[in-house]
């Protein structure tokens, strides 16, 4: 260090260690600042060379460790049927919008304009138009005329045909208003119809479950007490299939439209659990809880099944394993 | 609000990033279930943000940043870091590591005691094989703050490595080969 000439300073070994720790071989070049003045001192250093060794040679270690990594049998196959999954969720939906396009671009004489116009003449295409536009003329014309010259009879016809285009408008009116508002309503209707009729698959179901699970922790426990506010009646979860000490329920979002009461059931062995209970229609499910989990991330585990015209679903925090011993120091009968 | 449906090319890209997508996310959770959970994650997101990957040929670094974010943003809701202590802010020189005790379990429970951040730029460093102007330029951090950053997380990675590990034994090879004094 002390042949080094004024004008030079040698770096601090500190500074020397931290560019040798960054400096990555594929990318770095030793010709380059700052590895440059490193290159410069680790020809002279014996000491810093043997530790620039090490840390290359660990390095290279942990490189090939990371990368020899082994992968969980199976994973491939659950994370395609989960983007499956995922990706039917997002097909029924676009088969809503695409209702909702259809409907939105049926050919509209208001929407068309001129065109519409040409293709389907006044006349031809509306009588209606004539009559209002005949009313319109018959008011008129016996507002305009003085009583004096048209008579008792002439206005007596007068305030009839006046009547008369004043109903139809008003009746044409009404139409135009309920058309507008039930064009405007459609696409909210069948999207409710959609949540309330066959929208809903198992496994898209199980997959909100598990993501409404993940957000939903920090209510964890918050619910009311069962002793002091029952559930909603037929949002019991039932004993026959299970012993469980449920002690708090709440009501969650967890799909537009419909109840869900979440049940958080007590951790056992420390496994954390909730308890869904909702009345989406699903067909085809078993009647008890399945042993192992029908869909499983990883971090959570979820059974889906029936009881008594409700759904339910049981998420736990954990692998199937977890969800196993749940069921196993929970449950009574698997199926 | 229609999202793209890469079907079987996605599929495809799936299967060719699968295992090095899991690697990372392995050694950046350090537990197999949340590893397989952040992987499934990954491309759930990569799938609904497809049409949004501007150059096909950039696929595994996108899926990486991906990984990244995901892992960043739950490890911000879910867990504080852990404290840095004082002995390991210092720059000391490499910690011989006992080769036979090191593997991916080890490594990967070794990283999980280190800072998300830190695991981070180890990855990017490692995993991803960049330079610290690259880990810099990804994460819009100044240069300076990842260099020091990452020979930090050397640093403390090479201590929770060593001692995690069983006092070496006389005729036990270090990790560089050579023979333990």
């Amino acid at each position: 260090m002390s042949g080094h000439p004024p004008s030079d300073p040698r770096p601090s070994r500190k500074k020397l260690r931290k560019w040798l720790e960054v400096f990555q071989p594929s990318k770095d070049s030793w010709a380059e600042p700052p590895f440059s003045a490193v290159a410069q001192v680790l020809t002279q250093d014996p000491e810093l060379q043997k530790e620039w060794q090490r840390i290359e040679s660990q390095d290279r270690q942990i490189r090939s460790i990371i990368a020899e990594t082994p992968v969980p049998k199976g994973l491939l196959e659950r994370t395609l049927a989960r983007l499956a999954s995922a990706e039917r969720e997002v097909s029924s939906a676009s088969t809503i919008d695409a209702s909702r396009d259809v409907l939105i671009s049926h050919p509209s004489p208001s929407i068309l304009g001129a065109k519409w116009n040409e293709l389907h003449p006044r006349e031809e295409a509306s009588p209606h138009w004539a009559k209002v536009e005949t009313g319109w003329a018959r008011e008129a014309s016996s507002r305009d005329l003085p009583l004096s010259f048209t008579g008792e009879k002439r206005f007596a016809n007068g305030q009839r045909a006046a009547l008369a285009s004043f109903l139809t408008r008003g009746l044409l009116g009404s139409l135009l208003a309920v058309s507008l508002i039930f064009c405007l309503l459609w696409p909210f209707v069948q999207l409710s119809l959609w949540h309330r009729q066959s929208g809903w698959t198992s496994s898209a179901l199980l997959e909100r479950a598990i993501v409404h699970f993940r957000s939903d922790r920090s209510y964890y426990a918050t619910g009311r007490l069962v002793a002091q506010e029952p559930p909603p009646s037929g949002f019991r979860p039932s004993c026959r299939v299970y012993g469980w000490q449920v002690s708090r329920w709440r009501s969650t979002d967890l799909l537009p439209a419909r109840t869900t009461i979440a049940f958080d059931l007590p951790p056992v062995r420390g496994i954390s659990a909730t308890l869904y209970v909702t009345d989406v229609p699903i067909s085809g499910l078993p009647d008890l809880p399945p042993s192992s989990p029908s869909l499983n991330t990883g971090m959570c585990s979820a059974g889906i099944w029936q009881e008594n015209g409700r759904v339910l679903i049981l998420v736990v925090a954990g692998g199937p394993d977890a969800y196993r011993q749940f069921l196993l120091d929970a449950g009574r009968e698997l199926a | 609000m229609t999202a793209a449906k890469p079907g079987e090319e996605f599929e495809q890209i799936v299967r060719q990033y699968l295992d090095d997508i899991y690697r990372y996310a392995y050694h950046l959770t350090g537990d197999q279930f949340q590893a397989e959970d952040l992987t499934q994650e990954v491309f759930l997101r990569a799938h609904r943000k497809w049409h949004q990957l501007r150059s096909h040929d950039r696929v595994w670094p996108w899926l990486a940043a991906i990984c990244r974010r995901t892992f960043l943003n739950r490890a911000r809701k879910q867990a504080r870091e852990a404290p840095v202590s004082p002995d390991l802010l210092d720059h000391r020189p490499a910690r011989e590591i006992d080769q036979a005790g090191l593997d991916a379990e080890g490594l990967a429970q070794a990283l999980a005691k280190l800072p998300p951040r830190f695991r981070v730029l180890l990855m990017m460093f490692y995993f991803e094989g960049l330079s610290y102007r690259e880990i810099a330029s990804q994460l819009g951090l100044p240069i300076g703050t990842v260099m020091s950053g990452l020979a930090r997380a050397k640093t403390q990675l090479r201590a929770k490595l060593a001692a995690s590990m069983a006092p070496p034994q006389p005729a036990a090879s270090s990790i560089t080969g050579e023979k333990s004094a």
